[in-house]
């Protein structure tokens, strides 16, 4: 061995390198908030890092499964969602492993893991949290061989994995991969009274709709071809569901007629036969709709929906189908009703083009009343957005043109109060149960609030200018994420905090960096 | 390569020669630590750090056939490199240590060869620096350490090349050894210069860094 070997022999004891996913851009996903914790999605490393920002802040870095593709709040928001790709292994330090949906509990940090058969990209949960439908997105595949875009994973969430849960379907679908899926809130079929409600999975995809019973996982799915003579293919958008009449409304783009699905009672054919069939029909009470959306009145199931191109709002019957217009004059894009519990009017307006108007329509006695049920305010700009805020008595509309910004509407006196500001909003959340509006804008280092029981403006000056800016319900602090490589919050321990109380947790991705335990293996692609 | 052999192989025959004591020593080099443990990975890709070192050395006393050195020495070393393809990360190491050597000087004429085992008891202070997009996060901290080495040094005497008596010689050394580093406990933070109000800040704790391992050293001598 010469002297030369020999020195490189000693030099190069254990001098292995490092983890190739230290060379890695840290890919991170823009933070969620749950009840009490920001959730961060590290793809790079394979993490959920929870950001509990209280003083001091505990930040906890979770191992997902390898390839976290998709993160989603749970609804009560007191856990996260993980869909993870999964791993073939080209190295020999790593076992493979399948895809597989995360349940977390941000609390405790538990994690309840359900295998799936297919690397999914997408998932939605029920209103009620209980179950996930994961699906694939429209984009293509990246790798693999074969895909199948129809394939899609039910699970219960309240249950733990088994041989039936997740319950794994193909969807007979007439065109591509599935456009999006909702879940029904718990229907009853009529025939059968209300005593046993189901949650149905709807699947939305290019000509069709497929009905997936989320309460009987091993019945077949009942897939509903949209058709209309000599139209394009049909793309539905949204789905409105009135749960006690069993009866579903899909609104497609392009097309003027609603689609009106009737779920009627039948006897199951065999032991995954469905209890229940679906009867389409249509209805065609105005010119573009772009929205919808329903409304009890006298025990009636009633269906609102606007009509850019024929500048009206169509009143359907769910029993009769029948239909009144009211003229509005002016394109309005989107409707929203109030109280949310127990509508009585609506709120009209029109998103981002010209409109600088906002109407109300009371819907009680309509068919009577017609046109002189509809009043409006000028606002004097047009609205970028509209939100129900503060219980539905007020609403909030979000400019993005002129001075002023933001504009609150007292929806039960019928005015507007204009707050002026001098750059448009870039993200703003509603703190303490809708009472505070904190917002932010591009370029300016601080955060704004306003009481919006008094209408009070008020900020605080931030030390770096801020991306986003997030309320956690469970703890009442607002935070403001800066867009920092490694993670910068900034914490108001609650809206009415100075800047006094305010505080800077840094660095939270690289919390525990030296610690080893790297995840993340490079894999060859395809 | 046969000077090496011939100078190893006389110094095999030799006698050891009692150097007198009270003896001054200075040495100017470096040395490169092998960090393998995977705190260290974040910093540097390659598991190797190296540190200069400027040392002074006093012989205190003759024990058997060799003689005891006590010494101390500053260390400073320097590692950049990039995490995540965007971030910079700059960690400085320095040392304060003093300690103790047993040499066993080897008389070979003009050039004396004296094989040497030492420990070292210092301070060190870890320096972290993360930049990004003009961002910067810092923290320093402090650990004790311990290094044991073995070694073989070389002396020529220039007097006695030219048949004098003389206390001035010059050469080299070469050790190899082990540091043992206790863990340094950073929390990264924003540099906030004291004239400016800043918010309050929580910093990032990165996890305990380790720098122990193997060390290489060698130096250049001068002693009087």
């Amino acid at each position: 061995m010469t002297p030369r070997v020999a020195l490189l022999a000693v030099t190069c004891t254990s001098c292995g390198g490092r983890p190739e996913i230290l060379e890695q851009p840290l890919s991170v996903g823009v933070a969620q908030a749950l009840d009490r914790d920001l959730a961060f999605l590290d793809q790079t490393r394979e993490r959920l890092v929870l950001v509990d920002p209280g003083s001091p802040p505990r930040v906890r870095h979770l191992e997902t499964g390898h390839r976290p593709a998709t993160l989603l709040p749970t609804i009560d928001r007191r856990g996260v969602i993980v869909l993870s790709r999964g791993l073939e292994s080209t190295d020999p330090d790593f076992a493979d492993q399948e895809p597989r949906l995360t349940n977390f509990d941000a609390e405790t940090g538990d994690a309840a893991v359900y295998p799936l058969t297919s690397p999914f990209d997408r998932v939605t949960l029920s209103e009620d949290g209980r179950y996930a439908l994961a699906f694939f997105g429209e984009e293509p595949a990246e790798e693999g061989l074969f895909r199948n875009p129809n394939e899609v994973a039910l699970i219960d969430l309240e249950v733990g994995p088994d041989d039936e849960n997740p319950a794994v379907r193909t969807i007979r679908a007439f065109g591509q991969a599935p456009k999006g899926a909702v879940f029904s809130p718990p229907l009853c079929i009529p025939a059968k009274g209300c005593a046993e409600t189901r949650t149905l999975a709807v699947v939305l995809a290019s000509g069709s709709l497929t009905f997936l019973d989320a309460t009987h996982p091993g019945r077949r799915e009942i897939t509903v071809q949209l058709q209309i003579p000599g139209a394009q293919a049909i793309e539905p958008e949204e789905v409105v569901f009135a749960p006690e009449q069993g009866t579903v409304f899909v609104r497609a783009a392009d097309l003027d007629d609603i689609f009106v699905i009737a779920l009627l009672a039948s006897t199951p054919e065999g032991e995954d036969g469905n209890d229940y069939h679906p009867a389409l029909s249509q209805l065609a009470a105005g010119r573009g709709p772009s929205d919808i959306d329903h409304y009890d009145e006298g025990g009636a199931r009633k269906v609102l929906a606007v009509n850019t191109a024929s500048r009206d709002v169509s009143i359907i019957d769910a029993a009769t189908s029948t239909f009144v217009n009211i003229p509005v004059g002016d394109s309005v894009d989107r409707a929203l009703l109030f109280p949310p519990d127990a509508p009585t009017a609506a709120l009209l307006f029109a998103r981002g083009n010209a409109v600088s108007r906002i109407y109300f329509l009371d819907l009680m006695g309509l068919e009577d009343e017609r046109g002189r049920n509809l009043t409006h305010v000028d606002l004097g700009s047009t609205a970028a957005d509209v939100q129900l805020v503060d219980g539905g008595t007020r609403a909030l509309v979000l400019h993005d043109e002129g001075r002023t910004v933001v504009s609150v509407v007292d929806l039960g006196a019928r005015t507007v109060f204009p707050l002026q500001g001098n750059l448009a909003l870039t993200s703003y959340d509603f703190a303490e149960g809708g009472r505070y509006l904190v917002a932010v804008a591009d370029g300016l280092d601080r955060i704004g609030v306003v009481d919006l029981t008094t209408l009070h403006p008020s900020e605080v000056r931030l030390d770096r200018v801020p991306v986003r800016v997030l309320a956690l319900p469970g703890s009442g602090a607002v935070v403001v994420e800066h867009g920092s490589l490694w993670g910068e919050l900034t914490v108001l321990p609650s809206p009415r905090s100075t800047r006094d109380e305010a505080f800077v947790v840094e660095g939270f991705l690289l919390e525990g960096i030296a610690e080893g335990g790297l995840r993340g293996v490079p894999v060859e692609q395809p | 390569m046969k000077t090496v052999t011939l100078l190893i192989l006389s110094a095999a025959v030799a006698r050891a020669q009692p150097a007198r004591l009270g003896r001054l020593g200075a040495a100017a080099g470096g040395s490169l630590h092998v960090v393998s443990g995977e705190s260290y990975d974040p910093y540097d890709a390659n598991d190797r750090m190296g540190l200069g070192r400027l040392e002074a050395s006093f012989q205190v006393m003759r024990v058997g056939p060799g003689e005891v050195v006590v010494q101390a020495a500053y260390l400073h070393g320097e590692q950049s490199d990039t995490l995540f393809g965007e971030m910079e990360t700059n960690l400085v190491l320095q040392a304060a240590n003093a300690g103790v050597r047993y040499r066993w000087p080897l008389d070979l004429g003009p050039v004396s060869l004296a094989p040497l085992l030492r420990a070292d008891l210092g301070a060190y202070w870890a320096s972290l620096r993360l930049r990004s997009s003009g961002q910067e996060l810092r923290d320093r901290d402090a650990a004790r350490g311990l290094e044991a080495l073995g070694g073989v040094e070389v002396l020529i005497h220039p007097t006695k090349l030219r048949g004098l008596t003389g206390r001035f010689a010059y050469g080299g050394v070469l050790e190899a050894g082990y540091a043992w580093i206790g863990e340094f406990h950073h929390r990264l933070r924003s540099d906030v210069p004291e004239d400016t109000e800043r918010l309050r800040r929580f910093g990032a704790d990165p996890g305990p860094l380790d720098l122990s391992g193997p060390i290489v050293r060698f130096a250049a001598i001068l002693r009087y």
